[in-house]
């Protein structure tokens, strides 16, 4: 062969695969190649072992004990290293073969490419060195000299080095203490400062949650009255609905085109119509409709506790309007007191008998409810309860306040079960005024009232005198006891109804002032003696039915100024004892309702003159006859007034002369 | 008008010894010995007051 390739080396790059590598280079024998693995690290290590060379192919590894393929960054080397021998003798004049002649050749040829490779790696002096220069030692001391050199260089470099490093140490050092400083002044004084905004957060993260208490209250409240407004429309609304779907159903096509075609303004001015309607046909027919709180109310009758007496009372934000509010009570043992709550938290123990006045601006309250009915108010809630739960409330009032007329309750409401004096409750003629109460509630829609007249504040006297917006009242019922009249409790009231139980009062008296439209009583009404303004069913002008009157207690009847009673007929005819009957008007309070009266032919009339009258009511001429005919024959004079009666004018010569020839006057 | 004063110790006038009465007024009276006999005739109530030396003074009333 021929070495036209100076080329003793063959270098491979692994890839984890590769097993089998090509030989490119010329060689006699593959005991002539050494392989080496030079590591990713620039190790170099022979492969003596697990190989096999077939041909011109090297197979390494043969993984016969599991040695992997070279990875990535590892190079195989496969070298030629051929023996330097000369193992060729020629005999003189002997063949000589040109295939042994030219491997030898050959051989010789791979042998100085392979020295000539290794030189190349060699250190060499320059090609211009003279044989004089080439002395080995001299080179080495040379190259000493340079090492010499550079170590006290890198030494010098290293303790320059380590000089800037402390340097540098130092300057970071006073920078660092510097800074430290610094910052420890800024710390202190963020700390002063976080300090600051941690007390301002505390109070404002303390305000907030008393603000979302509040609000959390009030929504929870304003949630509890929507879903109170939301469950009444809801009933009302599932009620109509229900109704509704049974109309529906009943309906032609033509009446469902007309539901269909919608609501409009027209529509809804109609249903407002027809509400007035409805109001105006209940007030003629007699029907009252039950009180609805305000919607922004709080309701102090949910979770009312026995033994209490609340009220529902506001004040203006300001505190201009309705600044305080007083009351007084009774407990049963009259040496013990009674406290008093607002809003839940007990703001007094008073002495029983002894007036408790609460300052709105001045006392440590919660918010309270903010209303818009009937103006805008802040309302809190009283209780009023005995301070020893064995005792019980004997009495209770709204007390007047020195200063100030007006006070802002509400509503009342009696949580009892006992019997309790009420007299003056919230009205007075003069020294206090009530006018923002709307409203007295109590346990069982009942209270029940001493009426023992010789007990102090027994009896009704004044007990919504001009509370002008109270429009509701629970039955009111006696304990029983002798009973004295009912004095103008209602005067100036909008109370249409009032419910009478286990009471015979001497009288109802309501000074023209009433808007009692009608009376329901389990017992009659009995006259007593006398015939003062409390001995009377009196100036109830809007009453529309006489309650039922016994009037064998008493020796006069007394029915004035009850202008709006319908048709009502009296008879007395078996009752002999009268000494008055009057039942008579002014021309104010015409009675138009009094249609007839006949009396007992047998009873002495002998009070004071008119002993019968009969004035301004709607009595006509057969029914004065009538009552001339029932006439008992007197001797003293007395004296009948049918002046403005309805048939007065209309009497006969004959007609008078019964009157007279009975020994009555008659006057007109 | 006419009027009459008679005694009644509830009535609601009163004279100078402190004697009470009622005041009964009206357009006429018809009497068993004829018209207005035993009434007197005024003008209105104050001058019949005067005349019977009366000044009014309700009793029972508030």
């Amino acid at each position: 062969m021929s070495i036209a390739e100076v080329k003793t080396q063959e270098r491979y790059q692994g890839d984890g695969e590769t097993v089998q590598w090509n030989i490119t280079f010329a060689f006699n024998d593959k005991e002539d190649l050494k392989i080496y693995v030079i590591g990713s690290d620039g190790t170099i290590s022979e492969v003596t072992e697990d190989y096999a060379i077939e041909g011109t192919v090297l197979k390494y590894p043969l993984q016969t004990n599991g040695t992997q393929p070279l990875a990535e960054g590892e190079t195989l080397l496969i070298c030629r290293c051929t023996p330097m021998l000369q193992e060729l003798s020629f005999d003189a004049q002997a063949d000589v073969p040109p295939s042994v002649l030219e491997s030898g050749y050959d051989k010789a040829m791979m042998i100085a490419q392979e020295l000539a490779e290794q030189i190349n790696r060699a250190v060499k002096f320059p090609v211009g060195t003279t044989n004089g220069q080439t002395g080995a030692q001299a080179y080495l001391n040379t190259i000493n000299s340079a090492v010499t050199t550079a170590q006290s260089a890198a030494s010098a470099a290293q303790s320059a080095a380590s000089t800037a490093a402390a340097d540098a140490q130092a300057a970071i050092n006073s920078y660092t203490d510097t800074a430290v400083g610094a910052e420890k002044l800024a710390r202190e004084a963020a700390d002063a400062t976080k300090l600051d905004i941690t007390t301002a957060a505390s109070t404002y993260l303390a305000q907030t949650d008393a603000a979302s208490t509040y609000l959390a209250k009030s929504d929870a409240i304003s949630t509890y009255l929507t879903q109170s407004d939301a469950a009444s429309t809801y009933a009302t609304q599932s009620a109509l609905t229900t109704g509704l779907a049974g109309k529906q159903a009943t309906l032609t096509t033509a009446q469902q085109a007309a539901v269909d075609s919608g609501i409009d303004s027209t529509k809804t001015a109609q249903i407002q119509t027809n509400k007035e309607d409805i109001a105006a046909l209940d007030a003629e027919l007699g029907e009252d409709r039950p009180w609805q709180k305000p919607a922004d109310w709080i309701d102090i009758r949910n979770g009312a506790i026995d033994n209490s007496v609340y009220f529902l009372v506001g004040h203006s934000a300001d505190y201009s309007s309705y600044p305080k509010f007083s009351l007084n009570a009774e407990v049963s043992t009259g040496a013990n007191t009674y406290d008093v709550y607002v809003d839940g938290v007990k703001q007094a123990t008073t002495a029983s008998g002894t007036a408790t006045t609460l300052d709105w601006q001045t006392l440590a309250l919660s918010t309270g409810w903010d209303v818009t009915h009937p103006t805008a108010l802040r309302t809190h809630v009283v209780r009023v309860t005995p301070t020893t739960s064995t005792d019980t409330l004997t009495r209770i009032l709204i007390a007047a306040i020195s200063g100030q007329v007006q006070q802002g309750c509400l509503w009342i409401h009696f949580e009892l079960d006992n019997t309790i004096r009420a007299s003056s409750l919230a009205g007075s003629e003069s020294n206090k005024r009530n006018l923002l109460l709307e409203a007295v509630t109590a346990k069982g829609d009942k209270i029940t009232l001493q009426t023992n007249s010789s007990e102090s504040a027994s009896g009704f006297y004044g007990m919504f005198a001009h509370c002008e917006s109270l429009v509701t009242i629970p039955t009111l019922a006696s304990d029983g006891q002798y009973n004295s009249g009912i004095y103008i409790p209602f005067n100036g009231t909008k109370i249409k109804k009032l419910k009478l139980s286990n009471l015979t009062p001497s009288g109802l008296a309501f000074l023209n002032g009433s808007s009692i439209e009608k009376i329901e009583t389990d017992k009659a009404i009995s006259f007593m003696s006398g015939t003062g303004s409390a001995n009377k069913v009196g100036e109830i002008p809007l009453l529309k039915n006489l309650p039922p009157i016994s009037t064998k207690k008493s020796e006069n009847i007394l029915i004035q100024n009850a202008s709006s009673l319908g048709d009502t007929f009296i008879d007395l005819s078996f009752d002999d004892t009268k000494k008055t009957v009057r039942v008579y008007g002014t021309s104010t309070y015409f009675c138009t309702g009094v249609k007839g009266l006949i009396v007992s032919s047998s009873a002495p009339f002998d009070g004071a003159s008119p002993q019968i009258n009969v004035s301004y009511t709607g009595m006509n001429r057969v029914a004065l006859v009538a009552l001339f005919n029932s006439l008992p024959t007197v001797s003293a004079s007395q004296v009948i007034d049918i002046t403005g009666a309805t048939g007065a004018a209309d009497l006969t010569a004959d007609d008078i002369a019964i009157v007279t020839g009975k020994g009555w006057t008659l006057t007109r | 008008m006419v009027y009459k004063k008679i005694a009644n110790e509830e009535g609601n006038y009163k004279d100078v010894n402190e004697v009470r009465y009622d005041v009964l007024e009206a357009h006429e009276a018809w009497t068993p010995q004829g018209k207005n006999v035993g009434w007197d005739e005024y003008p209105d109530m104050a001058t019949a007051l005067a005349a019977y030396g009366l000044t009014y003074d309700p009793v029972g009333e508030l």
